[in-house]
């Protein structure tokens, strides 16, 4: 177990990523006036933008020249249990050095097997096995891609067989594969309410130096199901504002806000950033 | 590991059963990625469309299996699978509604590149620009209300570079055919040929067409070799 230093740990493992980013959505591209509000950069998932539709692709390529953009990809599915899909890996190279992204990432997870597409992220067995068949998958993935691989802390609604606590199994994870944690505190939160464990525990047992910059997203409560769901589509709750204060303490990097689905305007985006904004500087 | 894995997707695809409520969020929740996509890509269809029937097909098609990595591909899938199993009989035009929703995203969301368009000219060589789809149909699905028409129509697609959206247009029978011959054997044949069927002197035909011709290539229908 390691624990992080109480003192603020201040890692800089992005090039030219500094300070408050924001997801670039292709709903907020007509809306972006370039004298107007800027993130300091932009996170992108690169599969929706693997074919850029004529009336967003002028736009889209001056969005990315004008901010450092980071690429966090949704497909990878480094957790399957198969070979990594090379075709996908190739589209992907193609993408990032087209637009010369040097940071890529995706989750700890799976989303497809045997070809057939989820679009959805299935949580992994947690366990030694697990680590060492990931790792390998990884070095061929950032072999291919001449660019190292950053991984995101999922959130799971069950847990397959596992011989793992999930703090272990990702710092394990990281350790032996040398990749860089995407930090969700979102998902730590989530997973925290829906399987009975101490989000602030599980935050201090984790190797904070691995990370490299933090995710923080909306989640909604489903009755029925009687589950938080990570759903990215409304805005951050109280709560993991809180936890993403708590762990600024910890760790000084970079801080993002993911917005996939119920997309707001691109001015009610600028005002959840604000949010962020305040909350950083109060840290 | 591998059985593990199939098992939670075989889950999540409706195909077995489960008691355990998380793995019915992922049920859940893939679900509603496949039914938000396709409800959205085939409105008219939707609306047309026996609800539970929608769903339960759409629970097929899942565990028939969604290939493509690209998310916005899913209904292009989904469309041959219906058609490949002859889903939705029911509706007489449905393979052609969905051809007909299907191809404005694809038209949509291709990567066309820049090009100028030079002046029409019958000396030219032309084939039709990928930002364009021409097809005949049983079905006048392109015009609200009157999907159940049965006759013969021809239809043209096309991306619209100044307005960025699709547009449909009805074509004549000639230049329906005009336009599947050029993009076979080029513009003068297609010209002799409807000369010769037509029993008109190629320059009648040439003028017949020149207007139309003229405005599709401003429109990058046509595009110059």
């Amino acid at each position: 177990m390691q624990q992080a230093s109480a003192a603020n740990l201040k890692v800089q493992v992005l090039n030219n990523i500094k300070g408050l980013g924001l997801g670039l959505r292709k709903e907020f591209l007509q809306d972006i006036d370039e004298n107007g509000f800027f993130p300091d950069w932009w996170e992108i998932t690169p599969e929706n933008w693997f074919d850029i539709p004529y009336h967003h692709r002028e736009k889209f390529e001056q969005m990315i020249s004008l901010r450092p953009t980071v690429a966090h990809g949704v497909a990878l599915s480094i957790g399957s249990d198969e070979p990594v899909d090379k075709k996908f890996l190739k589209k992907m190279k193609t993408f990032l050095d087209r637009y010369n992204i040097e940071h890529y990432s995706d989750h700890i997870s799976f989303s497809s097997l045997e070809g057939m597409q989820t679009y959805d992220l299935l949580p992994l067995n947690m366990t030694k096995k697990s680590i060492i068949f990931m790792s390998e998958k990884i070095k061929r993935v950032e072999d291919f891609l001449q660019r190292p691989l950053m991984l995101e802390n999922a959130t799971y609604y069950c847990l397959p067989p596992s011989d793992m606590r999930e703090v272990d199994f990702i710092n394990e994870l990281m350790e032996k594969s040398g990749a860089k944690l995407l930090l969700d505190v979102n998902n730590i939160y989530v997973n925290s309410q829906n399987h009975g464990f101490d989000a602030h525990v599980f935050l201090n047992e984790l190797d904070l130096s691995k990370a490299a910059y933090i995710h923080v997203a909306g989640h909604y409560r489903n009755k029925e199901l009687g589950m938080l769901i990570d759903s990215h589509g409304m805005k951050v709750a109280d709560e993991v504002w809180d936890f993403l204060k708590e762990t600024l303490k910890k760790i000084d990097i970079p801080v993002m806000i993911e917005r996939d689905n119920n997309i707001p305007s691109y001015k009610a985006m600028q005002t959840e950033y604000k949010v962020m904004q305040e909350v950083v500087r109060n840290v | 590991m591998f059985d593990e894995q199939k098992s939670l997707i075989e889950i999540a695809f409706g195909k077995k059963k489960s008691e355990k409520n998380g793995q019915k969020v992922y049920r859940h929740l893939v679900y509603k990625v496949f039914f938000d996509v396709l409800s959205k890509a085939y409105p008219l269809f939707y609306k047309d469309v026996d609800k539970k029937k929608f769903e339960k097909i759409v629970y097929e098609f899942m565990q028939y299996g969604a290939k493509n990595i690209k998310i916005w591909k899913m209904p292009n899938e989904f469309r041959t699978f219906v058609k490949k199993k002859k889903l939705f009989e029911e509706i007489p035009y449905v393979n052609e509604l969905l051809w007909f929703e299907w191809i404005e995203i694809e038209l949509m969301m291709k990567n066309y590149s820049e090009q100028e368009v030079e002046k029409f000219s019958y000396a030219n060589k032309y084939r039709l620009s990928q930002s364009c789809v021409l097809k005949k149909l049983k079905y006048k699905i392109f015009e609200k209300g009157s999907f159940d028409k049965n006759s013969e129509y021809y239809l043209l697609g096309f991306y619209d570079f100044v307005n960025y959206r699709v547009i449909f247009r009805e074509v004549s029978l000639p230049l329906y055919f005009l336009l599947k011959k050029m993009d076979k054997k080029g513009l003068e044949k297609a010209i002799k040929s409807i000369a010769k069927m037509s029993e008109q002197s190629k320059e009648e035909v040439e003028t017949f067409f020149l207007d139309t011709l003229t405005e599709l290539n401003n429109l990058q229908i046509l595009r110059t070799l």
